[in-house]
Formats: structure tokens, C-alpha cells, sequence
């Protein structure tokens, strides 16, 4: 595949997991990308972990600098995920970290990501709950993921998720700028 | 009680076991030519592969009926989630006195849960159940035809 790189398979996912689970006050706490018109995401429930600083919103797009969110506190079990990640890929910089939930029959429709996420960072995600009916669209390719999986993706390409499975499909976006 | 609720499907092969041969000498076509043999192994690929759906009917705990449903996209229509019954089975002696709707009504509450925008279910001729699936919101879009010919 030329649009997907797989980094790691069998990660333990399962403490992010539990964590969610006790902590469901988080998700949509800012729902800047799921609600703004035309977004592609408007089926998804997020959690921003890393983002932009939401005081200035036309900043957000283009913006290389992103801020903690609460959830990074409250969410340590995230931390070996997320440098761990680093270290793998000889990231020098963190970016956006977004966790985000796809219900079953639901869908990210096809879009293009633009900004900094795309032209500055590389993006991966890690499937924190991924069972099989997930389709991950990137071009013409198709990934078929399973929880534990991490992997980079051209996010210049247009993109897609369909989720076919029978529960939530959640994962974790981590853009990282490497060496 | 009469209960119904989404299963594993493998996990219940035990109870499904004494059921099967009743089923297939009650609804089977071609009994004396095709016996019943059941790939458990490719049941047990699907519901790995997360494309079964297997709705039960239980009395008191016991097993009286079944559905099971294979969910996922047609060649044809990638972009669409179906669900095309593999089995329906309720034992007589619970017929006739709601169980069928309940396992309907358990049956579509699970498909909207998945997102499953078309629902397919079959009827044998010599064993008609259409009224169920009529009363239940279907109408008739097929017609399969079939002949033996094998020896």
C-alpha cells in the first residue's frame, strides 16, 4: 500500500479503553470539529486531547502549535501510547491528539485535510477499539484495521471511514513532526 | 419468560445441536438427498469476522428459537449494510403466541443499531412464514427457484 504505513500491531489498548469508559464526561467537551458546517465528521463524538488554541478559531486550521486539553490529565494511560509512538517514529514534535468515536453504520465521509495537520505533521492513528467491518479509505486503498493497530496515513489524499462492525469504532489521531 | 436477546452464536453451538435436526426435518428441501451438515467452521469465520447476527428466543433460559442473519455489503452495493437471514426457527410449541414478533422486533432493534439499511428474511414454500414478515413492515421482492441436479 503507498496511502497506509502499518507501525505497530497488538498495542494494548485496553487501560485508554477503561479510562473512556469511566470517563464519558469527556467526549464532546469541544466539539469544534464535528459541528462546524460541511464538516466530514459529523457522526463522530471527539475528545481533544492536543489541539489548537480554541480563543482564536480562524487560527485553528493552520496553526502548529497546539495546547493541552484537560483530558490529557485526565487521561495518563495515554502517555507510554503516545511517546511510545514517538520514540518509534523519531518524533520531534507533538501535535494534534484528537480521540475520536464512530458509532456502528456510521461514517466519515470523504474528505481532505488541510493546514498544518497535513503539509507540517504525519498522522497516525492508533485503533484504540477497532472490530472488523471498519473500512479506512485513503485513494484507491483500503485498510482494514483491528484494535491495537497504529499506523500513518496520507492525509493529503482523500479520505474515508465506514464502520460495518458491531460497536464503536474509536481511535486515537496523533500528529507527530519527526526528524 | 420468553426473552429475546443478542448471542454469540458458537457459544450456544450445544444448545443449537439438539434443535438443528428438528428444524431441518421440519423446513429442509431435499431431505433425501442433502443431509444436514452443519460447517461450524464457517459459521465460526463469520462471527469472527463480525458479519453474524444471531438473535435468540429463550424460555426461562432455555433455547426455543433462533435467527441467524449474515450482516454486511453486497459486490453491487458496497456503500450499503444488509442483512440477509441465514435461519429463522421458533420449536411449535411456542408459535403462535407472540414469540415471533418479539424475535422480530429484537432482530430490527439490533440492524438499527448496526446501521443495516436493507433487511432481507426468506420463506419456504411448502412452510410459509411471509405473515410474520408481512406484519412486520416486509413485502416480496424475489423469487429464488431451485432444482436438484445432482443423482
Amino acid at each position: 500500500m503507498r496511502n497506509f504505513l502499518m507501525i505497530a500491531e497488538g498495542v494494548d489498548t485496553s487501560p485508554v479503553v477503561q479510562a473512556l469508559f469511566r470517563n464519558p464526561d469527556l467526549w464532546d467537551a469541544h466539539p469544534i470539529r464535528t459541528t462546524h458546517p460541511g464538516t466530514a465528521h459529523a457522526d463522530v463524538s471527539d475528545i481533544l486531547v492536543f489541539f489548537n488554541d480554541l480563543t482564536d478559531p480562524s487560527t485553528v486550521v493552520d496553526d502548529r502549535e497546539v495546547v493541552a486539553f484537560p483530558a490529557w490529565e485526565r487521561l495518563p494511560q495515554l502517555r507510554p501510547l503516545i511517546f511510545g509512538l514517538m520514540n518509534q517514529v523519531g518524533g520531534v514534535r507533538l501535535g494534534r491528539v484528537i480521540i475520536t468515536r464512530l458509532p456502528p453504520g456510521k461514517t466519515i465521509t470523504p474528505h481532505v485535510d488541510g493546514g498544518a495537520p497535513a503539509t507540517y505533521y504525519d498522522r497516525y492513528q492508533i485503533m484504540l477499539k477497532c472490530l472488523p467491518g471498519v473500512q479506512f479509505k485513503a485513494g484507491e486503498e483500503t485498510l482494514i484495521a483491528k484494535t491495537g493497530d497504529v499506523f500513518s496515513f496520507d492525509n493529503q489524499q482523500e479520505h474515508s471511514v465506514v464502520n460495518f462492525s458491531s460497536d464503536d469504532r474509536i481511535a486515537c489521531i496523533v500528529d507527530i513532526k519527526s526528524a | 419468560m420468553i426473552t429475546a436477546q443478542v448471542e454469540g452464536f458458537m457459544a450456544a453451538r450445544t444448545e443449537m445441536e439438539p434443535l438443528l435436526p428438528l428444524h431441518w426435518e421440519e423446513l429442509a428441501l431435499y431431505r433425501d438427498k442433502m443431509p444436514l451438515d452443519v460447517d461450524w467452521g464457517r459459521y465460526a469465520a463469520w462471527e469472527e469476522g463480525g458479519s453474524l447476527l444471531f438473535v435468540t428466543l429463550r424460555d426461562d433460559g432455555r433455547l426455543v428459537g433462533y435467527f441467524v442473519g449474515v450482516v454486511g455489503t453486497s459486490p453491487h452495493y458496497q456503500g450499503t449494510l444488509m442483512c440477509k437471514m441465514d435461519v429463522v426457527y421458533l420449536v411449535p410449541e411456542h408459535r403462535g403466541a407472540g414469540s415471533g414478533n418479539l424475535l422480530m422486533e429484537t432482530i430490527k432493534r439490533e440492524l438499527l443499531r448496526r446501521g443495516v439499511k436493507l433487511w432481507w428474511m426468506g420463506s419456504k414454500n411448502h412452510k410459509p412464514i411471509e405473515g410474520l414478515f408481512r406484519a412486520h413492515g416486509f413485502t416480496q421482492e424475489e423469487a429464488y427457484f431451485a432444482q436438484w441436479i445432482g443423482d
